[in-house]
């Protein structure tokens, strides 16, 4: 992630300014979802090519992705706490739990990895259809972040001793 | 250029849309549930604000109860490395049986076209998953 498409002074604020300038050179659709995050006092990031849009939050980190299409934006989330690779068989209970009693949003746990330190990590996925009309996009963006949030606030009281992960949530490289 | 029109996602829709392509579907507690070769599909507008489609499947047949912890990293690694539906267990008097939930806010409405093919994708990934558990049933069965 090489450039800041929102300024964080207005960090949690309803309302944040963006710099035109920088949007000028990214694809439309991605322009707009930055936009429309902005306006939700949302900071977000995406490289200079205009890949994935970068959302950190304080609980998780949300990745969005428009498809080849252009007719969905998918969502990943990654939340920043996690269990140790011993724990491997608690994640994915916690998750199939999600999956079959609220479902609104994919949970699944990670396979323990060098990269992450061995630790086992719980995300979220799910889509949202794009759409022209601000109003509209923006809700089901809102829609998504509270869904996510929901998950994490859900997995913090299924599970209240997962480690915290100390890099950002989608790490260092991010 | 004009932007097609674009209509609220509800119960009448989803059953136009469905008789359009010739599937024979039953009204069934404020879904519509039909059976698509070893899965039957239920779909229907949930929500507060009846904003989400829900796409409910649900495996015909069902695996050993003693099965639970393979077939739980199944539905993880489904989740885990395909888009789609998300894929869980449920336990019946039979067994163990996969099932598959796939939801979308449909707030502010969409067009035909739109529809069209969230639809053909909710449709299409809870047969992907089936066919991606065969496979890892398999694949487990022979090592």
């Amino acid at each position: 992630m090489t450039d800041t498409a929102a300024d964080m002074e207005g960090q949690g604020t309803a309302g944040m300014s963006v710099d035109e300038q920088l949007l000028k050179g990214l694809p439309a659709p991605i322009a707009r979802i930055i936009r429309l995050l902005a306006q939700r006092g949302i900071p977000s990031y995406v490289n200079a090519g205009g890949g994935p849009v970068l959302v950190p939050l304080v609980d998780c980190g949300i990745i969005f992705v428009m498809s080849r299409s252009l007719d969905f934006i998918g969502f990943t989330s990654l939340w920043s706490r996690g269990f140790s690779s011993a724990r491997y068989r608690d994640a994915v209970n916690a998750c199939a739990e999600w999956n079959r009693s609220v479902g609104y949003l994919k949970a699944y746990a990670t396979e323990p990895s060098l990269e992450q330190n061995q630790a086992v990590r719980i995300a979220g996925v799910g889509q949202i259809m794009y759409d022209e009309r601000d109003e509209v996009l923006g809700q089901r963006l809102d829609d998504s972040i509270y869904i996510i949030q929901n998950l994490y606030a859900w997995m913090n009281e299924q599970c209240p001793d997962p480690i915290r992960i100390p890099n950002a949530p989608y790490g260092r490289g991010a | 250029m004009e932007q097609p029109m674009k209509s609220v996602v509800d119960g009448k829709r989803i059953q136009q849309w469905l008789e359009a392509q010739g599937y024979r579907v039953e009204h069934h507690e404020q879904s519509w549930v039909g059976l698509w070769g070893n899965i039957m599909l239920d779909f229907s507008v949930r929500g507060e604000h009846d904003e989400y489609l829900v796409v409910r499947g649900a495996e015909q047949g069902s695996h050993p109860n003693g099965h639970r912890e393979l077939l739980e990293d199944v539905c993880n690694a489904w989740n885990r490395d395909y888009e789609g539906p998300a894929a869980y267990l449920q336990s019946s008097e039979e067994g163990l049986v996969f099932r598959t939930v796939f939801v979308v806010n449909c707030q502010g409405g969409m067009d035909d076209d739109q529809f069209d093919r969230l639809m053909k994708y909710a449709m299409a990934g809870s047969d992907g998953f089936l066919g991606f558990a065969q496979g890892q049933l398999s694949k487990l069965r022979m090592s």
